[in-house]
């Protein structure tokens, strides 16, 4: 008896102390899921939608040229039952008149817990890439001539520069060149190995860079060692070493315009070049030599048309220029026979397949090697750029495999194309590879480079123009893989000029 | 003897087992509202510049949700050397900021014009909190200065 009393009491005294449950709330949260500006409801300020990347307390939104005075109608999504305020003017079917001049504040609430969220968004503008002088070089104890070449290491990000100069023997400059390489530290430029190392015998010319799998730098040049032939070097510790003998590599060279490309497949040094040696028929056709570490091995190339021939110049059909670009899915080799028309083939494992061939571009009866470039973005899509000699004018295009063409992009651009006397209008053309912007140069008539950037609704910009000016048509645009980009050319001082290419200012709303 | 200390043990644990979990509820003895910029101080200066400038301040609720919006009006006074139009407008056209249930701060944007200071006149802008819906919500921080019931921007 004793014994349940004590129990009953203890069961009272549980009782007593238990906790008291609160009535459950709603506590469902207000949510916006989506904020952007769409171009149907903004007619005549934007081309496209803008949409807020992530949805978080504070957000940037850009658009082209910024907020800043204009009313934009912003289209806004939130949870179930919530509704929202945009500066103080509610929202309505989704969508609200905001001043992008200065930062948005937003509430949601939610019609069921009564509770609210609290976001700004502010309006920037996109930014632009701009080009800042970074540095100009010249080697003690030489005269820069006008050749250059840039590429971007892939194992480092810096930018390499393979260059010819004049030694200065007492006072004066040497008749004769030799090619040097530098690299850009960030700050200032460093020797690439020991300077002035392609030999003495004839001027380099059509010089080119390459890198292997580890990052070393192999050269490309017609002359240096021997006269008219092209000759290969590979840094090897501070020297320079000939990949077979001087003149091997390949057997033959250029006339008067040497275009040399060259690539690693695999570990095999490809080098592209027209064909001086051969027969009437194969003269001037396109060349293939690869060195595989011991020897060279040669190989006509495939296509192209009849050299020559009635109504054609005598230099018609030559591949008179290469240009490549080298994506996860091989390396692509862009090639203009003069006066007649494009190829574009695909180099991988050894094997060469043609991607696109006899290409002229809409409303020309041919094309002709200058404006010429070749470049592709991170997803490797292939971009060329050729002459439209009759209207004057550069077009864009990007490689279809699937229909084996080119198809054109963005607006043509106007420059000069001289059909007779050497071409020498090149133009320069890059990708940057982590962001997908597209660069082009072209010089004025001044020889003074014109940037133009291509926008987001796919139209080139209005150019902007350089301060100096250059002494050939040898500009560089390269970018390496963290977006870099680097822009250079021997100015007409007779200096390599470097300018890095990066993002204009941002100004925000505060 | 026995039998009652084993009763008891037995009470203890269960006791144990059934106790509140309620959290312990922390209770400030003020909620209050203040006002700081967005580097959390009292006073800032500014410097004119070329073009329009929005500062930007915030009148931040400390407080748990209280289930409804607070609506806190704030007096703006400035000095002699500035003119509300010419040297600075407010770009919110009312002289108060809503504190919805669950948000804990909004701003007060203020846009300074690119007009120069008279370094011999008082250039100051002092936004001063005043009141809220809510009588239990004490302005500025608790205490008889009230800190951060005030935040003075001073314009050079």
């Amino acid at each position: 008896m004793k014994l349940s009393k004590l129990f009953i009491a203890a069961i009272a005294l549980v009782a007593a102390v238990a906790c008291t449950k609160e009535e459950e709330k709603d506590t469902t949260p207000a949510e916006l899921r989506s904020f952007a500006f769409l171009a149907e409801d903004n007619a005549g300020v934007l081309e496209k939608d803008y949409e807020a990347v992530s949805i978080a307390p504070e957000m940037i939104v850009r658009i082209p040229d910024g907020g800043k005075g204009r009313k934009l109608v912003a289209r806004l999504t939130m949870g179930e039952n919530d509704t929202a305020t945009a500066d103080g003017a509610e929202v309505v079917g989704g969508k609200v008149t905001v001043d992008g001049t200065y930062p948005i504040d937003i509430i949601v609430t939610n019609s069921k817990s009564g509770l609210s969220s609290a976001y700004v968004v502010k309006v920037g503008k996109i930014l632009t890439l701009v080009p800042t002088l970074a540095a100009t070089y010249e080697e003690p104890g030489a005269e820069m001539y006008k050749e250059l070449d840039a590429a971007i290491n892939p194992k480092t990000n810096q930018p390499y520069f393979f260059y010819t100069r004049k030694t200065i023997v007492d006072g004066k400059a040497a008749s004769r060149r030799i090619a040097s390489m530098v690299k850009w530290n960030g700050t200032s430029f460093d020797a690439v190995g020991n300077l002035a190392f392609t030999g003495e015998k004839a001027n380099p010319s059509g010089i080119g860079i390459t890198f292997d799998g580890n990052g070393t730098p192999t050269v490309v040049y017609q002359g240096g060692q021997a006269s008219n032939l092209v000759s290969a070097m590979s840094l090897s510790g501070a020297d320079w070493t000939l990949l077979g003998d001087a003149g091997s590599a390949p057997r033959a060279a250029t006339t008067y315009y040497p275009n040399i490309v060259s690539f690693y497949d695999g570990n095999t040094l490809n080098v592209l070049t027209q064909d001086y040696a051969g027969t009437k028929t194969t003269k001037y056709k396109g060349l293939l030599s690869t060195y595989n570490g011991a020897s060279w091995s040669f190989k006509e190339l495939e296509g192209g048309p009849e050299i020559g021939g009635e109504g054609h110049g005598t230099s018609a059909g030559l591949p008179w220029a290469f240009k490549s670009t080298t994506t996860d899915n091989g390396t692509y080799v862009a090639n203009v026979y003069n006066e007649h028309y494009a190829t574009v083939r695909k180099f991988k494992g050894g094997n060469i397949e043609i991607v696109a061939d006899k290409f002229v571009p809409a409303g020309e009866n041919m094309t002709l090697p200058g404006a010429f470039c070749c470049d592709s973005d991170k997803d490797g899509n292939v971009y060329v750029t050729l002459a439209k000699w009759n209207a004057g004018q550069m077009q864009l295009y990007k490689l279809n495999e699937e229909t084996k063409s080119l198809e054109e992009v963005a607006q043509p651009i106007k420059v000069t194309i001289s059909a007779s006397g050497g071409v020498s209008e090149e133009i320069a053309f890059g990708i940057n590879k982590a962001t997908g912007e597209m660069v082009l140069i072209a010089t004025d008539a001044n020889d003074v480079p014109q940037l133009y950037l291509m926008s987001d609704t796919g139209k080139w910009s209005e150019p902007i123009s350089f301060t100096e000016a250059v002494a050939s048509s040898n500009i560089h645009i390269n970018f390496n893989a963290n977006g870099e980009g680097f822009i250079s050319f021997i100015s007409k001082d007779l200096k390599l000029t470097l300018f890095t290419l990066g993002r204009e200012e941002d100004v925000l709303p505060e | 003897m026995k039998t009652i200390n084993r009763i008891t043990m037995a009470l203890a644990a269960l006791l144990s087992l059934v106790s509140c979990n309620d959290k312990l509820e922390i209770r400030f003895e003020d909620y209050f509202v203040c006002i700081k910029d967005e580097a959390d101080a009292e006073t800032s200066n500014f410097k004119a510049s070329s073009e329009e400038d929005v500062t930007t301040l915030y009148v931040s609720l400390i407080a748990p949700p209280l289930g409804e919006t607070l609506t806190v009006d704030y007096e703006i006074t400035a000095g002699n050397g500035l003119v509300e139009g010419v040297d600075y407008k407010l770009l919110s056209s009312k002289k108060s900021v809503s504190i919805a249930n669950g948000v804990t701060r909004m701003p007060i944007r203020i846009a300074f014009m690119p007009t120069p200071a008279d370094k011999s006149k008082d250039n100051t802008l002092k936004i001063e909190l005043k009141s809220c819906s809510m009588p239990s919500i004490k302005i500025g921080y608790p205490g008889p200065s009230k800190r951060f019931s005030t935040h003075v921007i001073t314009k050079y």
